[in-house]
């Protein structure tokens, strides 16, 4: 299937998903550091390009599993960052009302759950659903490159190849396990492992949400139109903490990172300051509308039922 | 009819009356039809909805949850009862939580069946009643099919829920009879049923003796106790009361409670490991509300705490015996 290219229209939607997913995860840091946040919160900052382009593909119809680092995949879909922030600071009008936190929310046709690779098999199962009902409709799971530890992502990829399950499985793979380089732990690589499935296997390092559109554009493509399985393996990188405040990796690193990786300032040459600023102040009084009705709501409450 | 082939017909009837019914499981699609055959035939007539899986139990559960949470209704089977500890993972952190902590968006109508219990030489894991370890897991139902009920129309309360359940059949009922094929003549036992969603049965001598024991207990130690009872009554003319539950995790019922208090006494069995178990937490319930009333404290009986050994001689001494659950029943009673 050929894919328009990308569009000004295209780039300016990129960009304002890219800086409402940094600053909603800037501002969570923010409210973390004043105490305001029960628990803990796992950010993408850094990782933004990987959601705003995968998400731009999907269809209402598709089925979208994400995992502990879920916000971005979230607001990508375009989904009201009010019901994240009450969720996040545990109110009643949350996503899930407070049940879940961010870990574990489900909207619409969104899910999450914190349990490594658990959901891989359970997508499997929606795909076959969506098999079984002959429309186009697709799964797409998010996992981590420490996922692949898990064994229930092996029973899962054996299983979507036999079925020939229309499932979209995206790696992000932003070099660490929590805290544990990839070197450490995973032998081979992700590649061989998806050959071993006969499983289509498609690598990118680009940061650069232009680059990223056009490459999950063809992949939805591929598992749309064809009903098959598909790894997509994507280069990233987390510029903060695995949670809040437990980064022990060397501050240069984190330096390059942000100097070097930064997929907002990629978009410096795409878009004038101006124009940019315009699409910044338009997320930041979203936000804070979002921000302030969340902390204004009650909190979650038990509902005794039984 | 046997109870196996109850089962039989109850999926084959929620294959053909609902085309939302999958049926998953390793080694279940015919000319095999299963381990224990229960599905034999059934892939044979509905070729699209009873899929063979690969040895993946927690791709099997997972799989499920994954339909169910698209509207579709399956019924996945671990071939033992031992194995679901591979799908531990899938039932308690997934398909038990699904519904509450994403606020009541979804529903997982799941029904995972499993082939429990011992006596058959199996060892240590072929054998078990791992049942109490998911019964404190909330948003899960614990459900047993018994000789003295319809375990084909238990399946299709389960599978009509819109909870997931685990669904503990017994290896060693499959090829027994369903106690209402028998004969009425040959029968000594009445079988009445309480409770209309998940029944309860009661089983008792027919007679209007006072009743000398009020015994608790569900699977194939309750089959045990009901031959137990039958020849209790024939030789010595002690009436048991026998109450089966098939809900395993629920309180006891109102009028279970009744029955204990103007007995006085009872006795609760079952298969799995004593220690911490269903029967012990059903004893504590029972005596918050029957205390007064009691004569003696609630007896519990249950396997030992050790694994179950291959030897028919050591499944005798760990597994709740006919010999130890008569024995217990003499001392209760005192004759």
């Amino acid at each position: 299937m050929e894919r328009n290219a990308c569009t000004p229209q295209v780039i300016e939607r990129l960009y304002k998903t890219m800086y409402c997913i940094r600053e909603f995860e800037e501002r969570l840091l923010e409210m973390f550091s004043q105490g305001v946040l029960n628990g803990t919160t796992h950010t993408c900052v850094g990782q933004e390009a990987v959601a705003a382009a995968s998400m731009y593909h999907r269809l209402d119809k598709d089925v979208v599993f994400s995992n502990h680092r879920c916000h971005g995949h979230y607001l990508a879909c375009g989904f009201p960052a009010e019901l994240l922030f009450a969720e996040i600071l545990g109110k009643s009008t949350g996503v899930v009302a407070g049940r879940g936190g961010s870990q574990h929310i489900a909207h619409e046709n969104f899910y999450s759950n914190g349990i490594q690779g658990s959901y891989v098999p359970i997508c499997v199962g929606i795909a076959k659903a969506q098999a079984y009902r002959k429309n186009d409709a697709i799964t797409v799971a998010f996992i981590g490159d420490g996922t692949w530890g898990e064994g229930a992502v092996y029973e899962a990829l054996n299983l979507a190849s036999v079925w020939q399950a229309p499932l979209l499985l995206i790696v992000e793979d932003n070099g660490y396990a929590q805290s544990t380089p990839k070197e450490k732990t995973m032998a081979g690589t992700i590649s061989e492992r998806a050959a071993a499935f006969n499983i289509e296997h498609r690598r990118t390092e680009s940061h650069n949400a232009v680059d990223l559109w056009d490459f999950f554009g063809s992949a939805f493509d591929l598992v749309r139109g064809r009903r098959q399985p598909l790894i997509l393996e994507v280069t990233t990188n987390r510029f903060r903490a695995h949670s809040k405040g437990d980064d022990d990796r060397d501050p240069a690193i984190l330096e390059k990172m942000w100097n070097e990786k930064c997929p907002l300032k990629e978009f410096e040459p795409l878009l004038s300051k101006a124009f940019r600023r315009s699409i910044e102040k338009d997320v930041q009084s979203y936000l804070s509308d979002a921000e302030f009705a969340a902390d204004n709501a009650p909190n979650a409450m038990l509902e005794v039922t039984e | 009819m046997k109870y196996l082939e109850s089962i039989r017909a109850g999926i084959d009837h929620l294959l053909e009356s609902d085309d939302r019914t999958i049926v998953l499981g390793e080694d279940i699609v015919d000319p095999y039809g299963g381990a224990f055959k229960v599905t034999k035939g059934l892939s044979t007539k509905y070729p699209d909805r009873v899929l063979s899986m690969p040895i993946s139990e927690s791709a099997i559960v997972g799989a499920s949850i994954g339909l169910a949470m698209e509207g579709f209704k399956p019924i996945c089977e671990i071939m033992f009862g031992d194995f679901i500890t591979l799908a531990t993972d899938q039932i308690v952190n997934s398909g038990s939580k699904f519904n509450w902590m994403y606020n009541d968006k979804v529903m997982i109508p799941l029904v995972i069946r499993t082939a429990v219990g011992g006596y058959r030489g199996y060892g240590p894991t072929h054998s078990q009643s791992l049942e109490s370890m998911f019964l404190n897991v909330p948003g899960l139902d614990v459900i047993s099919p018994t000789i003295f009920g319809d375990p084909g129309r238990l399946l299709a309360i389960a599978h009509e829920s819109t909870k997931p359940a685990l669904f503990i059949e017994h290896k060693v009922s499959y090829p027994k009879k369903l106690a209402s094929g028998r004969s009425k003549s040959a029968g000594i036992l009445s079988v009445t049923q309480t409770l209309d969603n998940f029944p309860e049965y009661r089983v008792l001598p027919t007679t209007d003796q006072k009743i000398d024991l009020v015994v608790i207990a569900y699977g194939e130690v309750a089959s045990m106790v009901g031959e137990i009872a039958e020849e209790l009554f024939l030789d010595e003319e002690i009436c048991v009361m026998l109450i089966v539950p098939t809900l395993l995790n629920q309180s006891p019922s109102e009028s279970t409670v009744n029955l204990v208090r103007s007995c006085g006494k009872a006795l609760i069995v079952e298969e799995g490991h004593e220690q911490f178990g269903w029967a012990s937490h059903m004893s504590r319930m029972v005596t918050d509300q029957a205390f007064e009333s009691l004569t003696k404290p609630i007896s519990v009986l249950g396997a030992k705490q050790v694994p179950i050994g291959n030897a028919s001689s050591l499944e005798e001494q760990i597994l709740p015996s006919r010999a130890l659950i008569k024995k217990q029943i003499a001392t209760l009673i005192g004759y």
